[in-house]
């Protein structure tokens, strides 16, 4: 048995503080959630799923979630080919810009997603892409194709390069060794990334807000709910919003680039 | 220089290039070149070369200032942001001893949760008739409720922290993982106490995980319109709010645009210097160890 | 789910087309070919005020046509023109402008006339709101009335007891519970508080650069006054729900959306004037669905269809035959039963020239910055 030792105790506690401020605004929504009335307030009276069944009625919030669904779906999918392909082209090839475009593909992951909604908002009309569902479709594939270029590109430059030589020296084709040599190697990595990829476009507002035309995705929603007063319902939805993250992080630790940031 | 390279690295590379070029180069170059257009009476814009977006920019005091503000309150944000996180950082790296991966995992698990639902708990946390106003005054500790809470200045802090908090936990935590156990020993071998350890050793030594995870903060205040348009108050304006605003409410894109670049300028200025102190610091460590 | 398909479909093309570095001709010609009666199928965008495409009266239309009536709201009328420039003409079929903007949308050449002939209830609407000439151009009509009312001052009967004036708002007993609208047009009420309308009602929208100083002065006395500016009327509703605020400006439908909330919240015009509004339904210049835009307005101006309009929106509405359909409670909701006092005591609203120092000066104000 250890003795009390104040400055551990202090550390634990300022740790557990934190930890609660995290959580605390998390799992108030989720509390709330089931709160059979309309007013947020301390202590509830009544517990309910009343909201869940509001919510359930709420076509248009089921179909901005379907239209958001589509959207990560479709924008991860193209995000993946492109991604890897690009990934495997700088790590197989050596060239003049290598740095610059390096450097290019990080720029929507930290610039500020305002910037780059209100860069696609002034360029998209010129070619002819009015804003619209294919507007954020085009918005967001092109973060999640940087997004998932840095994961796979990280991985390829902890592989081990002989593997790839060995398989060629073994007379396979590049093909051949793709399939049976490389890919097997950034799996992880792939399905790690994908799994990012489409949480954050489920996620995303700042780029969204900017093209989004008709048909809102599920965060521009409940921006807009919220924007026209508090509806409990946003407490429900958000909980389930809580449970899909739970469950893709969890899937994530488990395939995910542990060691490249993911952020 | 391209033309050693083989076709198959064409075929790879040029879908990833042309989209890059298309959807996010081209957007950038477009709105640096709208900067300096003009417009009419009913808004439309006009092509020319003119530097008056800028000038406004650097002589009216809303724009300069409202820059400054936002400056100011990014970094208190960031410096809220890494004071909440070290002791977390600190106590699962070097105190939990078992279910290490379950807090790691629960730290960024908030990363993977909506915005918009992490700004949404502030609201109704905060509000007159809200949880923390109902719940002091359940206890008795207030008669009536504090109606500076949310619509706030304060807010927005507050709200932003708890937003950015987990970008800022997760490089510090992988610093202090890095960092050997041995050295940690050794200082205190030597006769240093808790607390000089921590302070000439430990620190130091996750200085770029500190610097990573401040940059992160500070850079995504720096762009949110959001949380200010939802928990902000009569006071508050961001500079993002008036760069969202020229191209919706206000419809001055031009002006829109000179804000936009030099925000870019700025947040570019800011990445590159961290970069650099980043690198300073971990080579200084390459070179302790 | 289709749409999305659709877009991927865009996408694709957009891509293979871009990629080959030539851009083919968009897909605006195939649209024009549609059979005119054949609507089934088709969504009608209408890019509105809040509560402008409501279930309540869009439903009726749907069913008689199998289309689909989507709404689209906006907060301010930058934000309309915003999204309008920026290529959603093609999106949008129907937009729903307020004065303040529908001269410059008929100026920017992104809506198109409309043929009266075929609106049958035209002549039914109020002859004065007919009359106004800022959707005139050469001889042809842009834009057909659809709802009208006031920006007046909207307070919560239980503490704030018959006020008479705007000057409510600055009563330190109302410290930190009083909201504005988050728009230029809360520089047209400090103009009407500083008298600037009394000779010209016109000259609030035409300030000169002293008089925007001294409005600007007002708005800044005002300040420490404001809980917050709302973005939405929900969010006004809101914040007057929580009584966290107990006047506003406002319109009539935070009052009667309170009312079916049990709170004690009224609306009326001050002794110092208001201004007012009129919102017209127009038709965007690029539509693709111009046959059935027009078959809308059709039918959303005729008299029982615009009663249910007063009752989803609480707005007064174009058509005074629709009277007939609505319960005397709803026409004093919606002043129906008084358009002559509310026409007469409106100041309305005319396009501001000078909006970017307009919106700059309520920067200025929100930023408490020079």
């Amino acid at each position: 048995m250890k003795k009390f030792d104040a400055l551990n105790f202090m550390t634990g506690f300022l740790a557990f503080a934190v930890m609660f401020f995290i959580y605390f605004p998390m799992l108030i929504v989720v509390i709330y959630s089931f709160n059979a009335d309309t007013v947020n307030s301390f202590p509830i009276k009544h517990f309910s799923l009343k909201w869940y069944g509001v919510l359930i009625q709420n076509k248009t919030l089921l179909t901005s979630l379907k239209i958001s669904a589509l959207i990560g779906i479709f924008g991860t999918a193209v995000a993946l080919v492109i991604g890897t392909m690009g990934a495997l082209a700088m790590h197989k090839h050596n060239f003049k810009l290598k740095r610059f475009f390096e450097r290019i593909v990080l720029l929507p992951i930290t610039l500020p997603g305002i910037l780059t909604g209100i860069a696609m908002l002034s360029f998209f009309p010129l070619l002819g892409i009015s804003i619209s569902l294919t507007a954020v479709v085009i918005g967001h594939t092109t973060f999640l194709i940087c997004l998932v270029l840095t994961q796979v590109y990280a991985r390829f430059k902890r592989l081990d390069p002989y593997l790839e030589e060995a398989a060629a020296d073994l007379g396979s084709t590049p093909w051949q060794t793709f399939w049976k040599v490389t890919l097997p190697n950034i799996k992880t990595a792939i399905i790690g990334a994908s799994l990012l990829s489409f949480t954050l476009s489920l996620d995303e507002i700042p780029v969204t807000f900017f093209l989004i035309a008709r048909d809102n995705t599920l965060p521009i929603e409940i921006y807009t709910m919220l924007r026209r007063g508090i509806t409990p319902e946003v407490n429900a939805i958000s909980t389930i919003i809580f449970i899909i993250s739970l469950i893709a992080l969890i899937l994530s630790v488990k395939f995910g680039e542990r060691e490249t940031k993911i952020i | 220089m391209f033309l050693k390279l083989k076709p198959s690295f064409y075929l790879l590379f040029l879908p990833l290039a042309l989209w890059m070029l298309l959807f996010l180069v081209l957007p950038y170059t477009r709105v640096f070149i709208q900067s300096f257009y003009t417009i009419d009476d009913f808004g439309v814009l006009q092509p020319a070369l003119s530097f008056d977006s800028y000038k406004r920019f650097f002589t009216k005091e809303l724009y300069y200032f409202t820059l400054f503000k936002t400056f100011g309150l990014s970094a208190v944000v960031t410096a809220i942001a890494l004071i909440v996180s070290i002791p977390l950082a600190y106590y699962i790296a070097f105190k939990a001893t078992k279910n290490k991966t379950l807090l790691y995992t629960l730290i960024i698990l908030p990363l993977w949760v909506s915005y918009i639902v992490r700004a949404y708990a502030w609201k109704i946390i905060l509000g007159e008739e809200g949880i923390l106003n109902s719940f002091l005054q359940f206890i008795g500790f207030i008669d009536s409720p504090i109606s500076a809470l949310l619509y706030s200045d304060l807010a927005v802090v507050i709200g932003m922290v708890h937003i950015y908090t987990p970008f800022v936990l997760m490089p510090i935590y992988t610093s202090f993982e890095q960092i050997p156990t041995s050295l940690v020993e050794a200082s205190k071998d030597l006769g240093a106490n808790r607390f000089i350890t921590f302070f000439k050793v430990v620190l130091p030594l996750s200085l770029p995980g500190i610097i990573t995870g401040g940059t992160f903060a500070f850079v995504l205040s720096l762009g949110d319109f959001l949380a200010p348009n939802l928990l902000g108050g009569s006071n508050t304006l961001f500079i993002s709010n008036i760069f969202q605003n020229m191209f919706g409410t206000s419809n001055d894109k031009p002006l829109g645009s000179a804000i936009g670049i030099v925000l870019l300028v700025v947040v570019l200025f800011v990445l590159d210097m961290s970069s650099r102190a980043e690198k300073r610091y971990s080579s200084l460590n390459s070179d302790r160890t | 789910m289709q749409k999305l398909f659709k877009s991927i479909a865009a996408i694709a093309l957009a891509f293979t087309t871009l990629s080959c570095g030539g851009g083919s001709e968009k897909k605006a010609e195939e649209s024009a070919e549609v059979a005119v009666t054949d609507f089934k199928g088709k969504t009608l965008s209408i890019l509105c005020w809040e509560g402008y495409a409501d279930t309540k009266f869009t439903k009726a239309f749907e069913d008689k046509y199998g289309c689909t009536v989507k709404g689209v709201y906006f907060g301010s009328s930058d934000e309309l023109i915003a999204k309008l420039t920026a290529g959603g003409g093609e999106v949008y079929d129907i937009v729903t402008p307020s004065p303040d903007m529908a001269q410059a949308l008929v100026e920017k050449d992104l809506v198109q006339p409309i043929d009266l002939t075929k609106i049958t209830h035209y002549d039914s609407l109020g002859a004065k709101l007919r009359s106004m000439q800022d959707v005139v151009k050469d001889g042809k009509t842009y834009g057909v009335p659809f709802t009208w009312g006031p920006d007046y001052l909207v307070y919560n009967a239980d503490v704030i007891k018959d006020p008479t004036s705007w000057n409510v708002l600055f009563d330190p007993k109302n410290k930190g519970k009083i909201a504005l609208w988050d728009d230029i047009s809360s520089l047209y009420l400090a103009g009407i508080l500083l008298g600037y309308d009394k000779t010209d009602k016109g000259a609030i929208y035409n300030m000169n650069e002293e008089q925007l100083a001294a409005v600007k002065k007002k708005l800044m006395e005002l300040k420490p006054q404001i809980r917050k500016y709302w973005a939405t009327a929900g969010e006004l509703d809101n914040m007057m729900k929580n009584k966290e605020v107990v006047a506003a400006i406002g319109w009539p439908l935070t009052p009667a959306t309170l009312k079916k909330d049990g709170m004690n919240v009224k609306g009326m015009i001050p002794v110092e004037g208001a201004t007012g509004w009129i919102d017209r339904l127009m038709i965007t210049k690029s539509t693709t669905n111009k046959d059935l835009a027009v078959a809308w307005i059709d039918y959303i101006t005729k008299a029982e269809n615009m009663a249910k309009v007063a009752e989803a929106t609480n707005y007064s509405v174009a058509n005074e035959g629709a009277k007939a359909y609505m319960s005397p409670e709803l026409q004093e909701i919606t002043q129906m039963n008084n358009t002559t006092y509310y026409f007469e005591k409106l100041n309305f609203w005319q396009y501001v020239k000078n909006r970017k120092r307009y919106n700059e000066i309520w920067n200025e104000v929100k930023g408490g910055t020079k």
